[in-house]
């Protein structure tokens, strides 16, 4: 997790969940929790569902988040896997979409694996080779363990905050996610 | 210990969100903030797509492309529909002017249409265990929309395998006939280490599959360029002045050198600017301007030969082009049949020289390793037709 910039200077640091409760009586503080978050919540959807779409769910995430501030419980978590959580209901959505993307990485490299003529292309082959088992074993995952790995790999998030994301125990999060990982690592030709 | 995830990224990660798309993000947070009417996500969607579509709709406005004639339908053929090199014109141009003479075709050339079409045939020859060689061939079309209210498709079919020529086919018959086979690839040493085995084997079946169809509006995938996939934005941002062009890719080339550790093969230094080139041309919808730019970087690449005129497998006559590959332990040679009326590419192929000591399947003198024959390529008013089942009651778009 990357420290937003201004926690450098704690006096200016409005933490995100004041933002929200301010934002419920000023609608416009609620721009900041947009600005502090859209990247990474941009750089989610888009490994997800591609950038196109990222485009316009991630817009649509914090329009949603907005829409709920009243119901947003700091109780419950922190501000930020709440937002996760919203953008993977949305991303939700588009499942097929999200499988099609992963299917045509999958046949992609299919091109190039005849294409081996000397070191850097024969690398680039066995890269790709490899993209394509990954892309195969993602699409083949359950939605939960998809939504897990992927909170981890393109969030950033932690087992704590996947875990408020997705309203699921704490210990359900690490074993979903060793049990993915070992099935990634045999998918890379690992063991 | 964290290789799978980082590999995870690699994979699914995009470029970061443009400054356009940050602030019309935001726009539409504050609208919703100001307590109006949201727009409908339908509405939002059509205005990304308007803004979007300049790019391919300008292309589209100047392209070239022409329809290349006489595509057959796809037919089960066996390993002999290689282009045949037939007798060498008499005052025949240089492999230099014949590029030449493709990219003033191509730039000049005009085009209307519905979508961009590219339709490929693919076809890879794989030596076996056994002794003899199998061809494994796909179809491939990708249908890119110009106009934001139709979807772009990309179509995938598995044509099936069968021996590759008629020696294989005998072969094949000795061996009892089977129905699939098991291709068993060597790992290099240095890889084996890091997977901790040394061969890993692939099984693949005669039989041919049904179309399978997605969208390409989201996440879509225009083409490929060096190590990855290639955006629209991409695609949109290629340079159409040749040595640009070359710069740029160049750059790729290296960061991606850079990423693998790899260096130059000394033997071919311009391989794989070749090879990249090449996929500019036969492989991605960029406008008539950047083709063109194209096919002049090939024309300045020291290395191109030509080798007179020969016929592809639907009939089509046009200049081949050569370019040699040879690498420490073998020779491969790269082959580009370009139109002589349109400067369409039509075909390329990669054959086997001297088989590579270090292939990690069989190798032998002659063999395809891949060939790609284009039949329909350019601007067309046809509609992709997409299989009942997988057109789902989302994708009802326009």
């Amino acid at each position: 997790m990357t420290a937003p910039p201004e926690v450098a200077d704690p006096a200016r640091w409005v933490d995100d969940a004041a933002l929200i409760e301010q934002s419920r009586a000023d609608p416009d503080r609620f721009a900041s929790i947009y600005d502090r978050h859209f990247h990474a919540i941009y750089r989610y959807i888009a490994g997800r569902l591609g950038a196109q779409a990222a485009d316009d769910l991630s817009a649509e995430t914090f329009v949603t988040a907005f829409g709920k501030r009243e119901r947003f419980d700091p109780a419950r978590g922190a501000v930020r896997p709440w937002l996760f959580g919203i953008a993977t209901n949305l991303v939700a959505q588009h499942r097929r979409d999200e499988i099609r993307r992963y299917r045509a990485m999958e046949r992609v490299p299919a091109e190039h694996v005849h294409h081996d003529h000397d070191d850097a292309i024969d690398a680039r082959v066995a890269a790709a080779g490899r993209q394509g088992e990954l892309a195969r074993e993602l699409a083949r995952l359950s939605r939960g363990d998809r939504d897990v790995l992927l909170l981890v790999a393109l969030g950033d998030l932690s087992y704590e905050e996947v875990a408020q994301a997705m309203g699921i125990p704490f210990g359900t999060v690490g074993s979903r996610l060793n049990r993915v990982r070992k099935k990634l690592r045999l998918a890379l030709g690992g063991s | 210990m964290n290789d799978e995830m980082s590999a995870v990224r690699k994979l699914l990660a995009e470029e970061p969100p443009s400054d356009r798309v940050v602030a019309a993000g935001r726009a539409r947070l504050l609208h919703a903030q100001d307590g109006r009417t949201r727009r409908s996500r339908t509405a939002l969607r059509s205005a990304r797509w308007t803004t979007l579509g300049v790019g391919l709709l300008g292309a589209a406005a100047a392209v070239t492309m022409v329809m290349v004639n006489g595509t057959a339908p796809v037919t089960s053929v066996g390993g002999t529909d290689r282009p045949v090199v037939t007798q060498p014109v008499p005052a025949r141009l240089s492999a230099k002017d014949i590029l030449l003479a493709a990219a003033t075709k191509v730039e000049k050339s005009q085009a209307d249409g519905t979508y961009w079409l590219l339709k490929v045939r693919t076809d890879s020859q794989r030596g076996l265990a056994e002794g003899y060689w199998i061809e494994q061939s796909y179809s491939n079309e990708n249908w890119i929309a110009r106009s934001t209210s139709k979807s772009s498709w990309g179509i995938t079919q598995n044509l099936g395998v069968r021996p590759a020529t008629p020696a294989d086919e005998e072969a094949w018959r000795k061996a009892g006939s089977p129905d699939s086979w098991k291709i068993v690839h060597k790992i290099p040493a240095e890889k084996a280490k890091i997977v901790g085995k040394k061969t890993s084997e692939e099984i693949v079946n005669s039989a041919a599959g049904k179309p399978e169809a997605w969208r390409l509006d989201d996440g879509g995938r225009f083409g490929w360029l060096v190590n990855g996939p290639v955006t629209e934005q991409e695609i949109r941002r290629l340079p159409d002045d040749p040595e640009k062009l070359r710069a740029y890719i160049q750059e790729k080339l290296d960061k991606f050198a850079r990423s693998t550790g790899s260096t130059t093969n000394v033997d071919s230094p311009h391989l794989e600017m070749y090879s990249e080139l090449g996929r500019v041309i036969t492989g991605l919808p960029v406008t008539p301007e950047v083709r063109a730019a194209a096919y002049r970087a090939m024309a300045s690449l020291p290395g191109v030969s030509e080798r007179g005129e020969a016929t592809d497998s639907l009939g089509r006559t046009g200049q081949l082009i050569v370019f040699p590959a040879p690498f420490p332990t073998g020779e491969y040679e790269h082959r580009l049949l370009i139109d002589r009326e349109t400067g369409v590419a039509l075909w390329s192929e990669t054959v086997v020289v001297r088989p590579d000591t270090q292939a990690r399947e069989p190798q032998r003198a002659g063999q395809t390793l891949h060939s790609t024959l284009i039949e329909k390529v350019g601007w067309t008013d046809d509609e992709p037709e997409i299989p009942a089942d997988q057109r789902g009651p989302e994708d009802a778009k326009g």
